[in-house]
């Protein structure tokens, strides 16, 4: 039973929190020298690094005070550790670099919480059949269930505002999903994310005053994957995460390896002079879900933006719709 | 404003949630049809995994072939022109 009065209280402290706090890293991070250019702009400013520590700490005091009120449950818990594990991960790699075959290794131990607590079935639910019994394959895959989803969102982190507009309507159908299908106990946590991907995004939308960096991308990334796993939201998961898994999916289906960005000589998108984005024609840059949508002519990078919004919203409506279909038995089975 | 191609790229992902679908009716019937023993499930496995991968082999394929044929005539013609 999902009290409301906390599904609206604990978002609001989490959003005031995350807005507050994001300065506050800004500035810090300008103290520090932990700043990155904006390589998509023509005057290529420096901008303040690592600025969605904001959210981890949002969403974790938030936490505390769902602990206060009763509502942490042991699924919440789990899933807020292994996102935990998942951005102390990105904070390593925004700190050391990582390098792109050691850093999605490390994430697959994002999992160990959910294990170990021992909140998830291996009965996932896919659409027409409501219990399958995949309980060797389930357990083959759940290590990875974090490792994707944390590093999906981190590579579509290409452009600014990227991360909170096209992982909010992924929080808002685990949400609704979870209420769909009888309540699951990941609403308030997903509401409450959101909230925080909401204060964000005013410093982070276009044009960027701060970045998200790794540690912010692998915690949500994270959370999503947890929460998929732990409120056995799994196929409505993958299906909420299509742009993010489409974009990884064509990246590493072009260049056929794990890879650092940094490293790619290739780049699969184009500054140009009037300041618009152009798709390289340039066979061996990778397919990126930006290059695709830059395939019929250059765009700017505020409608870009716009458009990841858009194909994130489509595909919650369909894992809010594959959500209904899990509950129809096909053949009686 | 969005960019030209979000249109391509909804259809794009309109379609390979309906071939998840189709999985998922083929599996539900795969289940359905096949005795449950031990030696059964592994293929019912097998059968769900080689459909998957089916699945995402088209899904890059049919991707990568209209990305290129798209760039060829938006921006290599283009190209030549100017």
């Amino acid at each position: 039973m999902i009290n409301s009065i906390n599904l609206i209280i604990l978002p609001i402290i989490s959003f005031i929190l995350t807005f507050l706090l994001t300065p506050l890293i800004m500035k810090f991070m300008i103290k520090i020298g932990k700043t990155g250019i904006d390589i998509h702009k023509l005057n290529k400013p420096m901008i303040p690094d690592m600025g969605g520590l904001s959210i981890i700490l949002g969403i974790l005091i938030s936490a505390i005070v769902m602990y206060m009120l009763n509502e942490l449950t042991a699924i919440v818990i789990a899933s807020l550790l292994a996102a935990l594990i998942a951005g102390i991960i990105g904070l390593l790699d925004d700190i050391f670099n990582l390098g792109g075959i050691l850093k999605p290794v490390l994430t697959i131990f994002a999992f160990l919480p959910i294990w170990l607590m021992g909140t998830y079935s291996p009965h996932p639910a896919l659409p027409f059949i409501p219990g399958t019994r995949l309980f060797i394959v389930y357990s083959l895959l759940l290590p990875f269930s974090i490792a994707v989803t944390a590093n999906a969102v981190n590579m579509l982190d290409v452009i600014n505002g990227a991360t909170p507009l096209t992982t909010i309507p992924v929080f808002i159908a685990l949400a609704v999903s979870g209420v769909l299908l009888g309540g699951r106990g990941i609403e308030v946590i997903s509401m409450v994310a959101v909230a925080s991907l909401i204060a964000f995004y005013y410093y982070n939308k276009y044009p960027a005053r701060t970045f998200m960096g790794n540690a912010g991308d692998f915690f949500i990334g994270g959370l999503i994957g947890a929460l998929a796993v732990t409120g056995r939201l799994e196929i409505v998961g993958i299906v909420a995460l299509m742009p993010q898994i489409m974009n990884g999916f064509y990246i590493l289906s072009s260049m056929k390896r794990l890879f650092e960005h940094r490293s790619v000589k290739d780049k699969p998108v184009k500054l140009r002079e009037d300041g618009l984005l152009e798709a390289s024609d340039n066979p061996k840059a990778p397919i990126s879900l930006l290059r695709l949508l830059l395939m019929k002519s250059p765009e700017h990078e505020k409608d870009l933006a716009t458009s990841f919004f858009i194909l994130s919203l489509v595909s919650c409506v369909l894992a809010i719709i594959t959500a209904y279909l899990t509950t129809i038995r096909l053949w009686g089975v | 404003m969005i960019a030209k191609a979000t249109g391509d790229i909804i259809i794009i992902m309109f379609l390979s949630w309906l071939m998840l679908i189709g999985v998922s009716i083929v599996m539900a019937f795969l289940l359905q049809e096949l005795p449950k023993s031990t030696l059964l499930s592994i293929i019912r496995v097998f059968i769900g995994i080689v459909l998957i991968g089916l699945w995402l082999v088209t899904w890059f394929k049919f991707v990568s072939f209209y990305f290129w044929r798209k760039i060829k005539r938006n921006y290599m013609k283009r190209s030549k022109i100017l």
